[in-house]
């Protein structure tokens, strides 16, 4: 990780990766929040309907891979992926990243 | 037009001999440390001398930040990131949170917090007082 900033909410941080993009995550729990990356990025790394996931790229779940080494993802329930798992979750379909709430 | 208006500097702090990786202002906006390559911390104040230099760092210092007016963090590019006292320039604790060098440090608005990010793919959430891990964060398909 190249760089890390609290919120001002008390709530979340955010940082910056090799990955071209910022994730905003609870600061406490760990949970990713959101990802902000260029829209032509997200839709160039995408590859739906596969059911699976490497950790170097995106889950067809639609959220990134928070894993180092190559597997196979789940998701949990806000989609962040889940290492060395058979994926579970339905694919969205499309090259767009489902952003939980 | 004064200088800071038309992008002069004030002042050139001079006196690391490596490269300065990061810099931060204290509160108040009169002490600026400095982290250099030279595993130095240089403390200065608005008129250009230097106040201290901490060097108990054993290799490149990344990253610094104040924890409210008396108090340093800096991280370094073994890992380690260390918490110590400007009055004293001793240290408070040094914490080897990470397996690879700490980019970059953040502190929560109350102090309470400090967040480290790392060429080890993630970032941390910590306690400077106890080094206790709130939280770890690994996004960014681990880079």
């Amino acid at each position: 990780m190249n760089a890390v900033e609290f919120g001002a909410d008390d709530v979340t941080a955010i940082s910056a990766g090799d990955d071209q993009t910022a994730q905003v995550w609870n600061r406490d729990s760990a949970e990713m929040v959101r990802v902000l990356a260029d829209e032509s990025l997200t839709q160039s790394i995408v590859e739906p309907g596969t059911g699976v996931c490497t950790c170097d790229t995106v889950c067809t779940c639609n959220t990134v891979c928070s894993c180092d080494t190559v597997s196979v993802c789940s998701c949990d329930t806000v989609r962040v992926c889940i290492c060395n798992t058979v994926c579970t979750c339905d694919s969205q379909g499309g090259g767009h990243y489902w952003y939980p709430n | 037009m004064d200088s800071a208006a038309c992008g002069a500097p004030l002042l050139i702090y001079s006196g690391h001999t490596g490269r300065v990786n990061g810099v931060a202002f204290d509160p108040t906006g009169t002490l600026v440390a400095s982290a250099s390559d030279d595993r130095t911390v240089h403390l200065w104040n608005l008129g250009g001398e230097r106040v201290t230099t901490y060097s108990w760092h054993e290799s490149a210092v990344t990253a610094v930040t104040f924890l409210g007016q008396e108090t340093v963090v800096s991280a370094a590019a073994d890992g380690e990131v260390r918490v110590w006292r400007v009055d004293e320039g001793g240290d408070i604790a040094s914490y080897e949170l990470h397996e690879a060098r700490v980019n970059d440090l953040a502190v929560t608005a109350d102090g309470g917090l400090v967040a480290s990010a790392s060429d080890d793919a993630s970032v941390q959430v910590w306690d400077p007082l106890s080094g206790a891990q709130i939280a770890k964060y690994r996004g960014h398909g681990g880079v």
